[in-house]
């Protein structure tokens, strides 16, 4: 028995973690071989700028990195340092999970999903935001001219929609979780409407309403489908215009398609408006439980550097880097529709359970895209299962 | 010595067993009886999250959909997967062909499958341009965006995919019957289906059983060709018990909500398997 206890003894010993006291544990997503030596560049600057302090990089995914995130903090094991897309911040710090910093926010482009309750917990990274892609070929053929309002994007579609059976005028998100409320805000934005007013959710707004109609009505002239789907659909030529963000670009940049394309940014409600954009963000946050706060905050401060993002943004061929004053300067040489959109852009609306929320917005916009239910139905529908799941 | 010898040898297994699959079962029966939250306080809430279950909606509408899945698939396969069984061991001209081909959905990788079928099944996949061409009125976004065809559409994948392997399960049942009782059928004048209805069935009850069981017990817990084509959608359509136990313990982190959901479908699978083995043992017996 004496041997058996030694073994099992072995192997728990042999399973358990080394902990280093001056290893800072670094949990990122970019696992992309373009990106990982720029992240692991940073690192070295901080390496050699902190002589002693070593950091182990761990590469996460999105299709499991939350999961694996908030196991951590469950076994009381988070890492150091780490990356948190822009709608989960809400999320840790409601469970005061993370550690307050301090910056100076208003040097800062969409700051605001890092702050909650006026405490500011995460440092904004990366940015990038989506725009409208058109199959400027498709436009032709249908004989309608790039769209500059709401109405003109519907004719646009309901004519390239009519062009054949394999054409679709737009190219429409199913409920793939997490990403089709991404498509479905920036209508309601470009309304000027919002999903959270002074603190409380409100779906019953006429803006609410009127994005909602308007997007039951282009997807009916639509295909809908996965996003990977769409963005293969329209670069084979098939879709007349779609949203989706900087790595469509990248890809229509590498291999050219064999049709003419352009981009846009998304369209006001009435002739003339700006046209709001959902951005998407990579945030630093440091784990309450982390003993190396110090050091891990001196290397989220290097990583986020402007010269050390860029080169991330230029590895990757997309996206842009948090800092106001370079992003602002319009008169850049890189100034695109990206970097326009980009100050025309939100992010997810800050709220602890939006996850819950979110995929009751998503549910409503599908009951009105199946036509199972009309948008005012949806929505009242929608409003009560929100407050049922908030409790109030 | 010997005995802890013994124990030396199976150690691995053991502690394997102990932490990776007894103590989680475990964990989790207790954790179905509280409000678990990793960031919140855990409290004893007795069978709240069972009771809760039941008025649901969302657990209701996968439990019915879990439902018409098994029922949907299981005669399907079983009967499909014995007629192929017994063309093989018929010796029709290429069999060897077909029981290797038959079982290579088997051994392929359910991710691979469920993404060729999501382009076959979608608005331009060949299935949907076959259904065009055919003048079926097929669903404009492809079979799996649409509410009455999604949750067929797997099923139609998932019959594929299975009969290969209970093609061979009976293939070795039929084969296991001593060749003198089908002799003195054919000898008594007994026809095919004669045969196959009075030696050939009775035979293999007890493969049939197994069958029955190990199908129930994987079509009650279908999830990664819902996880991979549809997440559940359109509209929940395609949300079964074990996708609904994933999207609240690990989406939604309702731990002990989702355990609760979890020992629910296990005592569904139980009775359902308990069932099939008592009303196949009577036939049997009669038999």
């Amino acid at each position: 028995m004496k041997k058996l206890l030694l073994i099992i003894s072995v192997l728990l010993i042999s399973c358990a973690g080394k902990q280093d006291t001056n290893t800072i544990e670094f949990w990122q997503f970019w696992s992309d071989p373009k990106a990982k030596p720029v992240i692991e560049s940073a690192v070295s600057q901080f390496e050699s700028e902190n002589p002693g302090w070593k950091v182990n990089i761990t590469d996460l995914t999105w299709s499991d990195g939350h999961q694996k995130i908030v196991v951590a903090f469950g076994a009381g094991n988070p890492p150091d340092l780490l990356e948190l897309g822009s709608d989960w911040i809400a999320e840790f710090a409601a469970g005061n999970a993370l550690s307050q910093i301090s910056y100076d926010t208003s040097k800062y482009f969409l700051a605001e999903p890092g702050i909650f309750e006026n405490n500011i917990y995460a440092k904004p990274w990366f940015l990038a935001s989506r725009i409208f892609y058109f199959n400027k070929s498709l436009l032709d053929s249908a004989n309608v001219g790039l769209p500059d309002d709401w109405d003109e994007l519907l004719d646009a579609c309901n004519t390239i929609d009519a062009l054949g059976d394999d054409i679709a005028g737009f190219g429409a998100n199913s409920a793939e979780p997490h990403r089709l409320y991404k498509k479905f805000l920036p209508f309601v934005w470009s309304c000027g409407g919002s999903i959270i007013n002074n603190g409380k959710i409100n779906l019953n707004t006429p803006e609410i309403l009127k994005a909602l109609e308007y997007y039951g009505k282009l997807t009916k002239c639509g295909q809908v489908e996965t996003q990977r789907h769409l963005e293969d659909a329209f670069y084979e030529g098939r879709i007349g215009f779609l949203i989706s963000g900087g790595w469509l670009y990248k890809r229509l940049k590498t291999i050219t398609p064999s049709f003419e394309y352009q981009l846009a940014p998304m369209l006001g409600c009435h002739m003339g408006e700006v046209g709001w954009s959902f951005a998407g963000g990579e945030y630093l946050v440091m784990p309450q439980k982390s003993d190396k706060k110090q050091a891990a905050r001196k290397l989220m401060n290097i990583v986020t550097l402007y010269e050390n993002t860029k080169a991330l943004c230029d590895s990757v061929g997309f996206g842009y880097p948090s800092q106001k004053d370079n992003l602002l300067d319009e008169t850049a040489e890189e100034a695109s529709v990206f970097h326009k959109q980009l100050i025309h852009s939100k992010s997810t609306p800050v709220h602890p359970r939006w996850v819950y929320i979110e995929s009751i917005i998503e549910e409503m916009v599908e009951q009105v895209t199946l036509g199972r239910m009309a948008p005012d139905t949806a929505i009242e529908n929608a409003q009560a299962k929100i407050e049922q799941a908030l409790g109030n | 010595m010997k005995k802890h010898n013994t124990l030396i040898l199976i150690s691995p297994w053991l502690l394997t067993l102990l932490i990776f699959w007894a103590f989680p079962i475990v964990y989790s029966l207790g954790l179905s009886f509280t409000n678990y939250s990793i960031f919140g306080k855990t409290s004893f809430v007795g069978f709240a999250n069972f009771i809760k279950l039941f008025s649901d909606s969302s657990f209701l509408q996968a439990l019915k959909n879990t439902s018409f899945f098994v029922f949907g698939t299981i005669p399907f396969t079983t009967v499909i997967a014995l007629i192929l069984a017994v063309l093989i061991a018929e010796k029709v001209p290429g069999h060897k062909i077909f029981q290797a081909g038959y079982f290579i959905p088997s051994i392929t990788s359910m991710v691979v499958i469920a993404l060729i079928f999501s382009s076959l099944y979608a608005r331009d996949g060949y299935l949907h341009i076959l259904g065009r061409l055919a003048g079926i009125d097929v669903p404009a976004n492809g079979y799996l965006f649409s509410i009455s065809t999604a949750l067929p559409a797997i099923m139609v994948m998932d019959i594929w995919v299975a009969i290969g392997y209970y093609v061979l399960l009976f293939l070795a049942g039929i084969k296991s019957i001593p060749i003198e009782i089908n002799e003195a059928a054919k000898l008594d004048g007994a026809g095919f289906w004669r045969r196959l209805y009075s030696v050939t069935l009775p035979q293999i009850t007890p493969i049939l059983l197994f069958i029955l069981v190990i199908n129930t017990i994987r079509s009650f817990q279908v999830f990664i060709e819902i996880y991979v084509m549809t997440k559940g959608g359109p509209l929940g359509s395609t949300s079964t018990v074990v996708y609904f136990v994933f999207e609240q313990g690990l989406q939604k982190f309702n731990m002990g909500y989702a355990s609760a959901a979890a020992y629910l479908l296990f005592v569904i699978i139980l009775g359902f398997s308990l069932l099939q083995m008592k009303l196949l043992a009577r036939r049997g017996s009669v038999n």
